[in-house]
């Protein structure tokens, strides 16, 4: 339980986050969301961004995605620069942004329909999945039919189903309840053990973040850097009995302590 | 010090029976709430009957109340029916002219319903287009905004000058005074869309027409039937307004000719038919609405 920060090569990284800055209203009032972000993320590594609120970990995200500029620097998934969005990428948000008028199963499908795939060929993918995170049974169930953590379910799904090799996701479980997220949690952690993606996870879930990564960044509040880069040592599958083990807590406790460490700083500075 | 060390054991004594605690009330997961199915319904009694036809019976009974007083005064005070006939005299007018008041709907009704269906594909195709070029929108909707506080019966008789005395004009005028709520409330459904939705289409590389008829125009739906609602009252009072400047046929004109020979329950008689009309229009509409909320899954 080390620091590990920029020990993977940056041929061996599949995201390359290298001297990112956001700015707003650049001039004599601009604001500086994030400063010289630094980060690497291996292929198949679960990696979360935590931090406290406003630290810029989700605008960090967006950039990673292509749905928001950057004031400098520059960022690689799979070796080729982010000039825009792109298909080999999913994306999952706090809300599930299902369309309220389609089906589960059109929901999930509506990636491939996005990207004029061939519907036949990965129907059977959608039902699949589906089957797997438990809505087999609530296909042609409407948004509004279905719970908050099964509408955090199919969009996992949707996420998964074109077979992005990277997956983003912006603090999907936030909303829930404490014992659907746990739920939520282990879904993940065995979609994951499946599907091996690279994966982004934005959370201010320290227990959350422990659980499901391989690394977890802490970063600083506003403006956002990564104070900490810290490589959670548990073997995978993980089982959900590992968040009562006294490791695990130590784990917390460090990572709560970094935040806290940084919270001092952020109030003299202030 | 370990006679207080806590262990699963004692823990479970601490833990009481749930069973005994909520008398049988079963606890359901959070994933399962939404989704549990309805439980069997009580049969109605009559009280409850009455309870579901309050909303109904209320409003009519008000409505008749009222009728009865006025009849009633009119009948007291020997009030002369030129001015103000009783209810009976309407409904006797009602039923001589029934032939003259079911000829007159046609020519009425279609101009209307022509003009409602013109203002709603035209203000739908106008508020696509402001939804696809920003810098249109910025020109252009202000001046529908200021426009549409302009009281616009005052542009009645251009209509005319424009347009002749014929059916066109009313058309056009219809068109034109119902139009507003459809571009205003369109144009709000397809600009309120979902900001994180529209994300997620950006990073699917979806194209402006995919959102467009994938999501923008879905999601705008609930606004532009509450507008035809709006609308479709509003290109009545059009075609009427335009039946009162000038018009050989129609429900507008027949109140004119009415008023002018002073057959005061032939007046309001046609009123009540243009009243039945305009609900019937409204009813479709309402129609219309309930279809989109049960395809919403409302």
């Amino acid at each position: 339980m080390t620091d590990s920060a920029t020990t993977i090569s940056r041929a061996d990284a599949y995201v390359n986050v290298d001297g990112v800055r956001k700015i707003y209203n650049p001039g004599p009032k601009q604001v500086e969301a994030l400063s010289e972000v630094h980060c690497r993320v291996r292929e198949g590594e679960f990696v979360s961004l935590l931090g406290p609120s406003g630290c810029g970990k989700s605008t960090l995200l967006m950039m990673v995605a292509g749905l928001e500029s950057l004031s400098t620097g520059h960022i690689d998934v799979g070796g080729k620069p982010m000039e825009g969005t792109r298909e080999d990428i999913g994306l999952m948000f706090q809300d599930s942004t299902l369309l309220p008028w389609k089906t589960t199963l059109e929901n999930v499908m509506f990636p491939i329909k996005i990207l004029k795939r061939s519907d036949e060929e990965y129907r059977e993918t959608a039902i699949n999945l589906l089957t797997r995170v438990g809505l087999g049974d609530f296909l042609d169930k409407k948004p509004s039919q279905l719970s908050g953590g099964m509408r955090q379910r199919a969009a996992i799904c949707r996420a998964l189903v074109y077979d992005p090799s990277l997956l983003l996701m912006d603090e999907p479980f936030s909303a829930l309840d404490a014992i659907t997220r746990d739920e939520m949690n282990q879904v993940l952690m065995g979609m994951w053990q499946e599907f091996r993606k690279t994966g982004l996870f934005v959370t201010h879930s320290i227990r959350e973040s422990v659980f499901l990564s391989d690394r977890v960044l802490v970063m600083s509040a506003r403006p956002g850097r990564i104070v900490a880069d810290l490589t959670i040592p548990f073997p995978r599958a993980r089982e959900f009995s590992l968040v009562d083990t006294p490791e695990f807590n130590e784990i917390c406790a460090y990572l709560r302590s970094k935040i806290s460490e940084q919270e001092a700083v952020g109030a003299q500075a202030a | 010090m370990n006679t207080h060390a806590i262990t699963v054991e004692s823990l479970d004594k601490l833990a009481s029976d749930p069973e005994n605690v909520s008398a049988g009330s079963g606890h359901q997961t959070g994933d399962k709430k939404q989704v549990a199915s309805t439980p069997s319904r009580p049969r109605p009694t009559v009280n409850s009957r009455i309870r579901q036809l309050r909303p109904i019976l209320l409003p009519v009974l008000f409505a008749l109340g009222v009728l009865s007083i006025w009849e009633f005064l009119v009948w007291v005070t020997n009030y002369p029916a030129a001015i103000l006939p009783p209810p009976t005299d309407i409904l006797g007018a009602l039923i001589d002219n029934r032939i003259v008041l079911l000829q007159n709907i046609p020519a009425t009704a279609g101009v209307a319903l022509g003009g409602f269906a013109i203002a709603t594909v035209a203000g739908i195709a106008i508020s696509v287009a402001m939804t696809w070029s920003l810098h249109l929108k910025e020109a252009f909707f202000p001046n529908i905004i200021a426009f549409q506080i302009v009281p616009k019966v005052a542009w009645a008789p251009m209509f005319v000058l424009w347009l002749g005395i014929g059916m066109e004009s009313r058309l056009g005028f219809a068109t034109f005074i119902s139009i507003f709520p459809i571009i205003i409330s369109m144009t709000a459904g397809l600009y309120n869309t979902d900001p994180t939705l529209l994300r997620l289409c950006r990073s699917l590389t979806a194209s402006k027409w995919q959102v467009l008829v994938n999501v923008r125009f879905p999601y705008s739906l609930p606004y532009l039937f509450s507008a035809m609602k709006i609308s479709i009252t509003l290109a009545m009072i059009g075609v009427i307004v335009g039946e009162f400047i000038t018009s050989q046929q129609g429900l507008g004109y027949l109140i004119l000719v009415a008023a002018g020979r002073a057959e005061t329950d032939l007046v309001m008689a046609t009123v009540l038919v243009l009243c039945f009309v305009g609900l019937f229009f409204y009813g479709l509409v309402e129609l219309g609405t309930w279809l989109v909320k049960r395809w919403f899954g409302e």
